[in-house]
């Protein structure tokens, strides 16, 4: 798995950081979503278990409210007399005797009825203008003398209605009275204790036909209920809805529960508590718990900021600073992490490693002071030896020179040929020794070039021919000169490239018996070509090679004698110190050239500069 | 052959010595061919020179002053200034030459010497060109 860039290149630290936090984010989450559904669950239980009571009390209430209204009729029945006067159809004189004690309750309506069906209605508080009598359950109840309540609607307003018969002396029935309570909004406000958040409501028929006036106002009954619900209710039970009604803030939770008045189921009660409140303290409850568990898990992700800061990041760091330390140079910097665990354990290889890697740079600064040492002796012994070994020559050639030409006395021919002999080998010993000197300085990368801006490499050149003509005096060989007269002045070493040039011509000259020697030279736009073509017995390919390698010599160059075998491998190096190239073609039977490139401003050689550093 | 007439020579090799006598005196005839063979007292030496040489050749490894320290002791004498001094070395390494030139020799010869061209050389030095001719 690959964690996209910006992760990956996070610190250590921050990465386990922010594992953390997600950690923590996730337990968050997952607390929080518990927290709420499970205190959502106890709401919803309670609130439930809340309106499940207030029907109970709504219930009650209205229980009381029937057995109240009953007592009420009974009492007013039993004053004397009542039987006789309605006997009479005297409802002046029962109203008289019955209105004191109406007045006296709370009562809507109170009416008297006759036997023989003629009813008066004696007071109505509502102005609903009801003829109870005339009801036909009603009157059947008056029949049969007994004492009932019973639910009525009068005239849209739900009345609660208790029937008392009146007797004589004689206990024959004459007739009735009638008081009815209506149930209307205000009483149902009384009811429920006039509470903001508690609410009830009266259903008939599958529908809402009163609610208390609070409710009406807030359209608290304002929704549909699962008819069967309403069944269950008709049916006896006390049913609590599993499901609110709405969900969020508006949620409340309801019961419905049978309206029994006179033993009988007479409609369906419901009771209603605003969810609000409650779920306003879920949400303070919830809001309490996930601000607790934030605040922990801030202190948990602060001590673990801290306590990554101890064990990964600042042992790391310390690691990483030694590390430094010891890559810029310092090989004796160790690291000091003393815990035991993996960080401790990687300062511990590491400095295993930086032992290793001490040792091996001791062991090479030694390799190399020695070697500089080497050098430096051999320089010195070079010094030393080109000077030991050049001045008794210098007494050899010239001594011998001196009597040859006659400066001592008069020599006689075979004495003057033997002595210029003697130069000769003399010479051809310091050209030996000027060439295993200049190898051996090759060789230890000693040898340094005197380089000038302005060399005439016409002049070096010409210089070089005029050189070799004696070589080839005695020979049918033809010296061919094609010199740019433009060739333009070049950086470099101007005894050095005489030395070259002589070298290739007189090696030319040796080798050529008949025929003609080609020099050319011209310019290109960074360099200056030189070729010497001879018309000599040519090189074999396989003998190429060997013309450039130190003390070789080609068979045939063994056996023309004379030459070191390094001449041609000093020049090489020469032309190559120069920044030039220098190769040779050739074919045997037709003769050999070599190629010479050198550059006219090498950036490889820096002109001497003439300071004063020699103190005086 | 030239018109040279006195030239000194420090040199502490006697074959080097005796082959520069037999050139300067032998062959060239120089009138006074001053020779020394080692730099003690060389500047009350060199001064007490009648005539003053018109060039001076000195060889580098010589005791007790070297080459390098006889050149300036020469060069704070004004009558010496336009003295060509060259120096004679068998060791040719190019560093030395480099030093050679930054201390202000006015040329450098290699030994083994060329007789037959050492009068030409001489010529030219006297007429004022600075001759490096190593090797």
């Amino acid at each position: 798995m690959r964690l996209p860039s910006f992760l990956s290149n996070l610190n250590l630290a921050p990465k386990l950081n922010l594992l953390l936090l997600l950690v923590l984010g996730i337990t968050f989450v997952g607390v929080g979503w518990l927290t709420t559904g499970t205190l959502r669950q106890i709401i919803i239980t309670g609130g439930q278990q809340r309106a499940g009571l207030e029907l109970e009390v709504f219930a009650n209430q209205l229980s009381h409210a029937e057995e109240d209204l009953l007592a009420d009729a009974r009492v007013m029945v039993r004053t004397n007399g009542l039987g006789e006067q309605l006997a009479d159809l005297n409802f002046t004189a029962v109203r008289t005797a019955l209105l004191p004690q109406i007045a006296s309750l709370e009562l809507t309506t109170a009416e008297l009825v006759h036997a023989d069906g003629s009813s008066e209605l004696i007071f109505d508080s509502g102005g609903l203008n009801v003829a109870l009598g005339e009801e036909e359950n009603l009157t059947a109840l008056l029949a049969s003398g007994i004492e009932t309540t019973t639910i009525v609607d009068g005239n849209g307003t739900l009345l609660l209605v208790a029937t008392a018969p009146i007797k004589d002396q004689n206990g024959a029935l004459t007739g009735g009275l009638l008081i009815s309570q209506a149930i209307d909004a205000a009483y149902l406000e009384e009811l429920s204790f006039q509470r903001e958040d508690i609410h009830f409501a009266v259903m008939q028929d599958n529908r809402f036909v009163v609610q208390d006036s609070s409710g009406a106002e807030k359209d608290e009954f304002d929704f549909a209920i699962d008819p069967e619900l309403i069944t269950q209710a008709l049916g006896g039970e006390s049913v609590t809805p599993s499901d609110l009604e709405n969900s969020g803030v508006d949620a409340d939770f309801y019961a419905l529960g049978p309206m029994e008045i006179g033993n009988q189921v007479v409609g369906v009660l419901v009771a209603k508590v605003e969810a609000e409140e409650l779920l306003t303290v879920e949400q303070i409850f919830t809001s309490a718990i996930l601000f607790g568990f934030g605040v922990a898990a801030l202190l948990a992700l602060l001590a673990a900021i801290f306590f990554m800061r101890r064990v990964v990041t600042r042992p790391i760091e310390q690691l990483k600073a030694t590390t430094q330390i010891v890559a810029s140079g310092n090989y004796h910097e160790r690291a000091t992490i003393r815990s035991n665990d993996e960080i401790g354990q990687l300062g511990q290889d590491f400095n295993k490693m930086a032992n290793a890697v001490e040792q091996q740079i001791t062991e090479v600064q030694t390799a190399r002071d020695q070697a500089q040492r080497s050098d430096r002796v051999k320089s010195a012994f070079l010094a030393n030896m080109s000077h030991e070994l050049r001045t008794p020559l210098n007494s050899v050639i010239n001594f011998t020179k001196f009597v040859s030409a006659g400066d001592l006395g008069p020599v006689n021919q075979q004495q003057e040929e033997m002595l210029n002999e003697v130069v000769k080998s003399g010479r051809h010993l310091l050209s030996l020794i000027n060439d295993v000197l200049d190898m051996s300085k090759i060789e230890a990368g000693a040898l340094t070039l005197f380089v000038e801006e302005n060399v005439n490499l016409r002049a070096a050149l010409e210089q070089a021919i005029s050189t070799s003509r004696a070589l080839v005096a005695d020979k049918p060989v033809a010296l061919e000169i094609q010199i740019d007269p433009d060739l333009p002045p070049i950086r470099g070493d101007r005894q050095r490239l005489l030395q070259v040039f002589l070298n290739v011509l007189s090696n030319a000259c040796k080798f050529t018996e008949r025929g003609a020697i080609q020099i050319q030279a011209q310019q290109t736009a960074k360099e200056v070509l030189i070729s010497v073509r001879d018309s000599g017995p040519g090189i074999a390919p396989e003998d190429q090679p060997l013309v450039f390698e130190p003390f070789r010599q080609t068979s045939r160059g063994l056996r023309q004698g004379s030459g070191t075998g390094l001449g041609m491998p000093i020049s090489k190096n020469l032309i190559e110190a120069h920044g030039g190239t220098f190769r040779l073609e050739s074919e045997v039977g037709k003769g050999t050239t070599f190629y010479l490139s050198i550059p006219i401003r090498s950036e490889i050689l820096t002109p001497l500069r003439l300071t004063p550093e020699f103190a005086l | 052959m030239s018109s040279v007439s006195a030239v000194l020579y420090v040199e502490d090799d006697p074959g080097s010595r005796r082959i520069m006598q037999l050139v300067l005196k032998g062959r060239m005839q120089v009138p006074h061919t001053y020779l020394f063979d080692d730099s003690d007292n060389f500047m009350e030496r060199v001064l007490a020179l009648e005539p003053r040489p018109e060039v001076i050749f000195l060889d580098i490894h010589v005791r007790p002053f070297n080459g390098f320290e006889m050149l300036a002791m020469v060069r704070q004498y004004p009558r010496f200034a336009n003295v060509p001094v060259i120096a004679l070395t068998a060791s040719v390494m190019n560093e030395e030459i480099q030093q050679l030139r930054t201390a202000g020799f006015d040329g450098c010869l290699a030994k083994p010497i060329d007789v037959d061209e050492f009068p030409h050389y001489l010529a030219r030095i006297l007429m004022g060109e600075t001759l490096w001719h190593v090797v």
